[in-house]
């Protein structure tokens, strides 16, 4: 068996050995598509990633939401997490009712004992429009208490200016995502007016900016405090509009996210529920461009197929005499598969290591893509991983032996008589 | 020589289909012919062009099948076998040898000879290097082995060939117009290989020549014409 191989290898990689231009120009080609679908396979994956890191560095992994998905229950007093099912049912579920969750620190103690949960934060949501001097802009504003808030992302670690915890000490103080600050040109410890939902107007002072990457958030959030922010929607203190929850793996949050719905009666959604819209949009893109890759080695292929009928078609002879010595039909196919399959291999390892280096020098780029981008950064975020190489080198070697396919029955098909004859 | 036949012909017809046009055109070639190659012998089969000698000689190598008859190789009838057992007879049994070598030309003189050893594994590669060797050798080759064939000359190619088709130690040995291409002295010197592998080893051949010189030197001259066999005459 071994010996039949090497008898195949050997008539295979001298008839390549022989076309050596051509031979060249075919690995380029399955190079190129390999190197390519490796590229592809990093960038995808790392916008995918970047987006993933992004949202769980300024988002809760789980919110809680002040919608009830069943009748309202309250938590009796001291319930603990070994009773947690003692319900006592109060009223039915109301549609018009106020999207709250009340009394949250009853929520916040009951999910902040549950095994995994990292980090509890009640918040309050609501919109308005910020002026500053002449220049205003709507913005979503979250009240929250920043202590808590601090342990759900990374706000604290994406102030620019001033601090998250200066906002903790001024009760009418504001943290702005920097690309809001900029566009109504406002500074550290410059006052604002904000007006709320409810008409009112506040004078609120910069506690500080924060950048967190994501365009959408930065030109458009804002945090005050918690109360700030229940008065502006007209809450009452014990009531907020979500809890936002960190766990401590993200493995774990649509087990935990369905455990404190059930719970709590709370609706609950995770981050990637949450983002749903954006991450399918890019996902969508990306399989958008696996397609277009694979176009790429579709002309490999065409390019292999070239090839190899221009050797069956030049080796008729050859074949010929081959077969008159007892080469069985079976052998030469498998001579021409192989040939197909040296090309694939050849061209992709080549492709590989190109891809490998190409993708580490993209992602070493400096490159901005400026303030208007959904995701900014100063480089391009790429992802390497061994699955990349082993999928491209099989989907090389596929088309390959495919591309080898016709040839290969060609040469096996031929009849010794015919050639010799001639 | 043996009256024992290795080669059968019985009432073997050859007929062709060609299409001209919408057209099918049957030619044939053999009509109707019946002989037998004994074991050992040396035969020339001569003929003018078109007379169907090298038809026959790949009627008995089984690279082509007759229309009608049977040619039976070593009691057993080849021309209903199925393609991959006649690749297995072919390479066992018989060596073939064509008027141009015919070597494969990104080969060495000695891998060329290997091929039909390691083509259906009958032999290991260090079996197959060592056979290679001593035949090429037997040919007074021995300083040509690493030589491509396009290094070497035609009466040297010619020999590499009939290396060759030694090589798996065959029953028969078949040739078409193997000086065909050859200067006088090439020739002479592949008739006088022939004839000393017959002498020597007892081997089979069956050889097709125009060169009535060539035929002379061989044991029986079987002469075709017009896909007939025309005469049988032993030369011994």
């Amino acid at each position: 068996m071994l010996d039949k191989l090497r008898f195949i290898l050997s008539i295979a990689s001298r008839h390549l050995m022989g076309k050596k231009r051509q031979t060249a120009l075919v690995v380029a080609g399955v190079a190129v598509g390999s190197m390519v679908m490796i590229l592809t396979f990093g960038l995808a994956e790392g916008i995918i990633a970047e987006i993933e890191n992004k949202i769980i560095d300024i988002s809760p992994l789980i919110t809680v939401k002040g919608e009830r998905v069943r009748a309202r229950q309250r938590l009796l007093l001291g319930s603990s997490p070994s009773s947690p099912n003692h319900y006592k049912i109060v009223s039915r579920i109301i549609p018009d009712e106020k999207k709250e969750v009340k009394p949250y620190t009853e929520v916040v103690s009951l999910v902040g004992s549950l095994p995994g949960i990292d980090a509890v934060s009640p918040f309050v949501a609501t919109r308005g429009v910020l002026r500053y001097s002449t220049l205003s802009r709507p913005c979503f504003v979250k009240g929250v208490i920043p202590q808590r808030e601090a342990l759900i992302g990374k706000l604290r670690q994406n102030a620019v200016a001033g601090s998250l915890d200066e906002l903790s000490y001024t009760k009418n103080g504001i943290l702005l995502g920097d690309g809001l600050a900029k566009k109504i040109d406002v500074h550290y410890h410059d006052l604002v007016r904000f007006t709320g939902e409810n008409g009112k107007a506040y004078n609120l002072t910069v506690v500080g900016t924060f950048a967190s990457g994501f365009g959408a958030v930065d030109d458009n959030d804002a945090f005050v405090n918690l109360r700030l922010a229940q008065t502006i929607n007209g809450l009452a203190e014990n009531a907020v509009s979500a809890i936002g929850i960190h766990t401590a793996s993200p493995a774990i949050v649509n087990r935990l996210a369905s455990e404190i719905s059930r719970l709590t009666g709370y609706k609950t959604e995770t981050w990637e529920q949450a983002n749903e819209n954006l991450l399918s949009l890019f996902r969508r893109n990306n399989d958008i461009t696996f397609f277009l890759v694979i176009f790429v080695f579709v002309v490999a292929g065409f390019g292999i197929a070239n090839v190899l009928i221009t050797i069956v078609l030049q080796k008729q002879r050859d074949i010929a005499v081959l077969k008159s010595m007892g080469v069985g039909t079976g052998t030469l196919e498998m001579t021409f598969l192989a040939e197909g399959i040296i090309l694939g291999i050849a061209g992709a390892a080549i492709g590989c290591i190109a891809g490998h280096y190409l993708t580490s020098l993209i992602s070493a780029l400096p490159i901005s893509y400026g303030p208007s981008a959904v995701v900014r950064g100063n480089h391009i975020v790429t992802v390497q991983k061994p699955a990349y190489y082993i999928v491209t080198t099989l989907f090389a070697v596929f088309v390959s032996a495919i591309s080898g396919y016709a040839p290969a029955g060609r040469a096996a098909r031929l009849k010794p008589v015919d050639v010799l004859r001639a | 020589m043996t009256n024992e036949a290795i080669i059968k012909l019985e009432h073997v017809s050859k007929q062709l289909a060609m299409k001209d046009g919408g057209e099918e055109i049957v030619t044939t070639i053999l009509p109707d012919i019946s002989f037998d190659i004994l074991r050992g012998d040396f035969t020339a089969i001569t003929g003018p062009s078109g007379s169907g000698k090298t038809t026959l000689l790949y009627l008995m190598g089984g690279l082509d099948k007759p229309t009608s008859g049977r040619v039976i190789l070593d009691d057993q009838e080849i021309s209903s076998l199925k393609e991959e057992e006649l690749a297995e007879m072919r390479n066992a049994r018989l060596g073939f040898v064509y008027q141009f070598h015919f070597l494969l030309p990104e080969f060495s003189a000695l891998e060329n000879v290997m091929m039909p050893m390691l083509a259906r594994g009958r032999s290991s590669l260090n079996q197959a290097k060592e056979r290679a060797s001593d035949l090429l050798d037997r040919l007074g080759l021995s300083d040509k082995v690493r030589n491509k064939p396009n290094q070497l000359s035609g009466g040297q190619q010619q020999r590499v060939a009939i290396a060759r088709a030694l090589a798996n130690n065959p029953m028969v040995i078949l040739a078409d117009e193997p000086t065909g291409n050859l200067d006088s002295q090439s020739a002479e010197m592949i008739y006088d290989l022939f004839s000393e592998l017959n002498r020597e080893t007892r081997q089979t051949i069956v050889v097709v020549t125009h060169d009535e010189h060539f035929a002379s030197k061989t044991k029986r001259i079987l002469h075709i014409l017009d896909g007939k066999l025309n005469s049988d005459r032993i030369l011994e």
